[in-house]
């Protein structure tokens, strides 16, 4: 069977009939089916989700800087009057209803469907040479579910309850029986968050369904797996963990939410007492089950968040690099292996349960295991940057900054796979840090590189330079600013959930200090203490942090102005190929049609062939015709 | 897969074939634990009963896969998908189970017997269970 | 733009688009069904003997419903053959015998939704258990007469004074002094409190509107205690109550309300047919025989001595094996099995292999006022009356939920298929496979299912 013969069969025997007919506004831009609007749509509102989840974010770093000062600018907006205190400061209360929402936001609400929805639906058919994706309606449905669960989640602030409280993993049974003073529990905090994530695991099913189907029968002809570009692959393994991890945590939503509106008890064990009094269930339960089928999901959710992160890297670097990605194949059995391992490592979460130390033992040695092929994949990007003429575009400046940020974060998260270094360092701060380093200035600076990199795809116009100089520099500077301290302060002890950061605590806080010569203390002393050099207590670093933050926001303006102005003023770069990229995506017009190729795209060579030997220029595209080989090279079959 | 009517005609057989067999088996497995003289082991459910329901259950669910699903017919890319998703699910239920009930050094048992709460004394308040899991009233 | 492998196959991969869809989705399937027996099994491994529920025996808790549950099962296994029939008719081009073998599949998924109805109704309308502080259970039917104005865990209360919560932690809430709304003021007694500055409110607007100017004027205050001019007596369902718990001189309510005063009556009756001893320390001084007296204990005593004697049981003890003590601490009332197993609008009898006779006479189950002090916990046999009533209402409810969507979408493909047909026979017969798929999953689970949830 040659690549020829592979051709579509089915291509012409059917046609759909809707697709000739004109589209309205609303069918081209909201109910759209094609995958690009629906992309742009997945970023737009993801974007829309990470502010919203920063200015949570931000709310609580004030907290947690000046548990003594009330909330500034925001304090007196009706939402906050119902929830800060006469005295203007921020509440435990609302500190956890703000703390909680930030994780759920970020992480459901804005880092996958930016990096699975928008980036996967945008990109991935382009690259594997698709006309759009496998199933377009449910792609659609698959947004509309998310933006229901998103503005069900967002509109739980506004409940008589306020928004879930007990954390972004609404461990039970605090989850349970929160909310018991109302007497209507479907209209509360917990039992809403619940529904709403049923809206988003339905989507990100769909999504997942979708994705996967596109990838194994849409590939263009020639388009064999070895050929497939490596971001393509990235989805892929994140498709799969999207489908198979997340429906036991629909199964522990759905429990929870018979235990709170059935009254069954799923996690509510014999003899619970609260307040007093024990529960009045039948008891039995086993709160230790919701943490099981929770981090089923919750490891997995880990590599959702980083995968498609380090494929938009990948791609980044091959190109600005102008070499071929190195170790190609060994990056994709990492990532498969990544996959795979992902499932059984979830209990390196639940050390301090008590599990018992067998099963700790296995635990933590497949998490240990876990951090081979994801340093396989670090260590190939970084090799393939080695003795390349590195274009130091603005996609790739981001795109090296991802290297040692996920480094440092990949590295931290060793200790924590051990269990008794764990047991010191569950729930402080150095957790905080270790996961922060991976997503926001890992995960998140790879997505920046991807709006950088594939904005001209879309507008036919570059991003500024200054301004994205203006955003990338402050930005890697703050957030090493936010997340550096966190180790420290977490080696020190200090808890992650103490809404006035440990103050309360200050009797014992405040013996740990940095001694005077720490760069962090000469840091602290110069911005805080007019230069003078004494020692800093760990607790003070909460100011360096908050700070940070706080810069953090302003720099994100440059991007904004930057992200809208670009589609007007933007310089223009209408050629179809704007990074000289290899890629099936450059070949389309710009920006792509509906049906996306207006020839045949047909890939006849590898993903990465940069600086080819004997080529005329240093870049061999995918689509470009073999003109010294007459035939082509066999098709493979799949397995 | 083939689709000549007399292919089909020959699968139409083998269908009402499999039908009945899981007929048969549905009404082995009742007869099992309802009437006593099939019963394993002590009347009542022990191990034996369950065991043998699982292994019926699973011979039935293999039928339906492999004739009524056509698993027979597929090539590999579902097998492993499959392969995949069963290996974690048997990953989730084991390594759960394992994480409760600790075959190696079951010392979780130890533990439990402290926790035991007694139920003659619960009306009387809070003191009467001294070992039960306390959690904060919240707010 | 055509999306290409809609309808024919792809050639390497063998699978048309939507056949790679759906096992795609049946695999996440398995993982949502795989989580739920999960769970199903560390709950039922993680009972601890003495402490929590025990794991009820399936057969005893179902009763006649394991015949529901294996026509059930019969029902399901025939639309199975049925739907992929309808697929091979589709396949020779058959529409006139498609349509009929569709129709039969949805005449089988209607069938086992009536079924599974019959089912939930009677264990949620017609079973009503209650434990004991003492960890006795006793099974049977909640009783309800003219008497009682709510049937159910009614509570009956003589209020002197009522405690208002004021606090108003938001912007956009009322003070809600909502159990007056709800609470029955028994023998329409009017309600007339008196404000602690003297002056008198009646009715219910009335005081709603009083709390209200209270509260802007005085905003400092959390809590304010009215008394009423007269004694007034409330009736009101215990789940109403916060912690569905009263005490002998107060009922809190939600948000912080309360009535204080003189509890009359928190007796529930209930029609016992089971008498159930396994978490009771000493069976001797069990609660139940405070109620049901010394003939019943004599039954019990009887039972436990023969079911000892049995001769199985003899052979399994001789062979060194223990017995399952709970079996011996479950005494069905035989009177009750007898008055009431003939009786199918009831479905109240269970399997009776428990049953013997003893010397006992009266023609009634017994049946007993309980105090609501002796109750730690009672209910219909619903979701919350035990891990494994949740599991099982959980997972068939679910399982329920996936045959009605099959349903759903095979109706399309019976009913609007027409159309499709006569353009592209074979697109049509691809969907019923992908539908039929989905539907033989829907069995697949079943056969689990069943054997466990009604078996073991």
């Amino acid at each position: 069977m040659s690549a020829t013969e592979a051709a579509h069969p089915g291509a012409h025997e059917h046609h759909d009939d809707h697709d000739h007919h004109e589209l309205s506004f609303w069918q081209k831009y909201l109910f759209s089916t094609d995958h690009k609007v629906i992309g742009v749509q997945y970023g737009i509102t993801s974007l829309i989700f990470l502010a919203i989840g920063f200015f949570l974010m931000m709310v609580m770093r004030w907290s947690i800087a000046y548990p003594d000062r009330p909330l500034p600018m925001v304090g007196d907006w009706p939402f906050f009057n119902k929830w800060i205190g006469d005295d203007g400061l921020v509440t435990g209360d609302l500190y956890n209803m703000f703390g909680a929402m930030h994780g759920t936001i970020m992480v459901f609400l804005g880092v996958v469907p930016l990096a699975f929805g928008a980036f996967g639906n945008y990109v991935t058919p382009l690259q594997i040479g698709a006309p759009d994706m496998a199933f377009p309606r449910l792609n659609m449905a698959s947004y509309w579910l998310y933006l229901v669960g998103g503005l069900m989640m967002f509109a739980s602030f506004f409940l008589d309850s306020g928004a879930a409280k007990s954390g972004w993993t609404n461990y039970s049974p605090l989850a349970n029986i929160t909310d018991q003073q109302y007497r209507d529990l479907f209209w509360t905090s917990q039992t809403q968050w619940l529904l709403a994530m049923v809206f988003l695991i339905t989507s990100s099913l769909l999504g997942a369904v979708n994705f996967i189907t596109t990838i194994i029968n849409l590939r263009a002809k020639g388009m064999t797996w070895m050929r497939l570009p490596f971001f393509c692959w990235a989805q892929l393994v994140t498709g799969f963990l999207l489908l198979l991890a997340f429906p036991p945590l629909e199964v522990a939503a759905v429990m929870q939410l018979m235990d709170r509106l059935a009254g069954t008890s799923f996690f509510i064990p014999t003899g619970l007492y609260v307040g007093g009094q024990v529960v009045e269930a039948a008891g039995g339960g086993s709160p230790l089950l919701y943490q099981h089928l929770f981090w089923f999901l919750g490891h997995p959710e880990v590599y959702v968040l980083i995968l498609p992160g380090i494929g938009i890297v990948a791609e980044i670097v091959a190109n600005n690099t102008r070499k071929p990605l190195w170790g190609y194949k060994t990056m994709v059995g990492a990532v498969l292996v990544l996959g795979f391992l992902s499932f059984i490592v979830w209990a390196h979460h639940m050390y301090l349960t008590g599990m018992g130390t067998a099963i700790s033992t296995f635990f933590q040695t497949t998490t240990v295991l876990i951090s081979v092929p994801s340093v396989i994949l670090i260590t190939s990007i970084l090799l393939s940057m080695w003795g390349g003429s590195i274009r130091f575009t603005m996609p790739m400046l981001w795109a090296t900054a991802f290297i040692p940020m996920f480094g440092i974060g990949g590295l931290t998260g060793l200790p924590l796979a051990f269990n008794l270094l764990d047991l010191h360092l569950h729930d402080t701060y150095y957790v905080i840090g270790h996961f922060h380093y991976v997503v926001a200035p890992g995960t998140i600076f790879a997505l920046f590189a991807g709006i950088y990199y594939w904005y001209p795809k879309q507008t036919g116009r570059q991003m500024n330079n200054l301004l994205g100089h203006l955003h990338f520099w402050p930005s890697l500077i703050c957030m090493n600013l936010i997340f550096a301290p966190m180790f420290i302060q977490g080696m020190a002890g200090m808890h992650r959930r103490a809404y006035d950061g440990g103050a309360a605590y200050e009797q014992v806080s405040s013996q740990v200090y940095l001694e005077q010569g720490h760069p962090l203390a000469v840091l602290f002393n110069a911005i805080f203490r007019g230069g003078e050099a004494l020692p800093v207590e760990v607790i003070n670093l909460n100011l360096l942090t908050s700070a940070g933050a706080f810069l953090l926001a302003l720099a994100q303006i440059p991007f904004i102005i930057n992200f809208f102005m670009s589609m007007f003023r933007g310089a223009k770069s209408d050629e179809r190929n704007p990074w000289q990229g290899t890629t099936l995506e450059w070949m389309c017009p710009t920006p792509p049609p509906h049906g996306n190729f207006d020839r045949e795209p047909v890939a006849y060579r590898g993903p990465y062939e940069y600086s080819v030997p004997g080529a005329e220029r240093d870049f061999t595209p995918q689509f470009e015709p073999d003109t010294r080989v007459t035939e082509t090279r066999p098709l493979p079959t799949l397995h | 897969m083939e689709s000549s009517t007399e292919d089909i005609q020959k699968h139409v057989k083998t269908y009402l074939m499999v039908g009945a067999t899981l007929f048969v088996f549905t009404i082995v497995t009742v007869l099992v634990r309802t009437v006593p003289f099939f019963d394993f082991g002590v009347p009542g459910v022990d191990a034996p009963d369950i065991a043998f329901g699982l292994v019926i259950a699973t011979f039935k669910s293999s039928l339906v896969m492999l004739i009524f699903m056509h698993l027979n017919h597929e090539r590999g890319l579902i097998y492993k998908v499959l392969l995949f998703t069963v290996a974690f699910a048997v990953g989730l239920m084991g390594l759960t189970l394992f994480a409760q009930h600790n075959p190696i050094l079951p010392h979780a048992d130890v533990v439990d017997e402290q926790r035991v709460v007694d139920f003659t004394a619960e009306s009387a308040g809070a003191e009467a269970a001294p070992a039960s899991a306390h959690v904060e009233a919240h707010h | 733009m055509e999306i290409p492998y809609t309808v024919s196959a792809r050639r390497d991969t063998g699978l048309y688009n939507a056949k790679v869809g759906i096992w795609l989705f049946l695999a996440s399937e398995v993982m949502l069904f795989g989580g739920l027996f999960s769970g199903y099994v560390f709950l039922r491994a993680g009972v601890r003997e003495g402490v929590d529920l025990p794991w009820p025996d399936a057969v005893y808790v179902h009763g006649p419903f394991i015949w529901l549950g294996f026509l059930n099962t019969l029902v399901l296994i025939a639309s199975s053959v049925f739907v992929v029939l309808a697929w091979a008719q589709l396949k020779m081009r058959r529409y006139g015998a498609y349509q009929m073998y569709m129709s039969l599949v949805l005449i089988c998924a209607a069938a086992f939704m009536a079924v599974k109805t019959i089912e939930y109704n009677s264990k949620l309308n017609h079973h009503f258990g209650a434990r004991l502080t003492d960890g006795t259970l006793l099974d049977g039917a909640l009783v309800t007469d003219e008497k009682h104005h709510c049937p159910g865990d009614y509570v009956t209360f003589e209020a002197t004074k009522a405690v208002f919560s004021l606090d108003k932690t938001g912007v956009f809430r009322k003070i809600d002094p909502y159990f007056i709304d709800f609470a029955v003021l028994k023998d329409g007694a009017e309600l007339a409190v008196k404000a602690p500055d003297g002056k008198e409110v009646k009715g219910v607007p009335e005081l709603s509107n009083w709390l209200d100017a209270y509260a802007a004027a005085n905003p400092a205050e959390r809590r304010v205690a009215v008394e009423f001019v007269k004694p007034v007596t409330f009736q009101f369902r215990l789940k109403e109550v916060f912690g569905k718990r009263v005490f002998a001189d107060r009922v809190p309510f939600f948000r912080g309300n309360e009535l204080q005063g003189k509890l009359i009556d928190d007796t529930v009756d209930i029609e016992v047919h089971t008498v159930d001893l396994q978490m009771v320390r000493d069976e001797e001084k069990a609660l139940a025989w405070s109620y049901l007296g010394e003939g019943f204990k004599a039954g019990y005593e009887q039972h436990k001595k023969e079911k000892l004697s049995d001769p199985l049981h003899q052979h399994f003890l001789e062979k060194g094996g223990t017995l399952p003590g709970r079996q011996l601490r479950i005494w069905q009332h035989p009177h009750a099995v007898a008055e009431h197993g003939g009786e199918a609008e009831h479905g109240k009898e269970k399997a009776s292999d428990h049953g013997s006779s003893d010397g006992h006479g009266g023609h009634h189950a017994p049946v007993v006022s309980i105090k609501g002090s002796d109750i730690s916990f009672m209910g219909a046999h619903g979701p919350k009356f035990g891990t494994y009533y949740a599991i099982y209402f959980t997972m068939t409810a679910l399982h329920g939920l996936h045959v009605i969507g099959g349903a759903l979408v095979l109706a399309y493909f019976l009913f609007f298929g027409r159309k499709l047909y006569r353009k592209n026979p074979e697109h049509l017969a691809n969907r019923v496979e992908v539908g039929g798929l989905f539907w033989h999953f829907v069995d697949l689970v079943w056969i689990f299912l069943f054997p466990i949830m009604y078996l073991m």
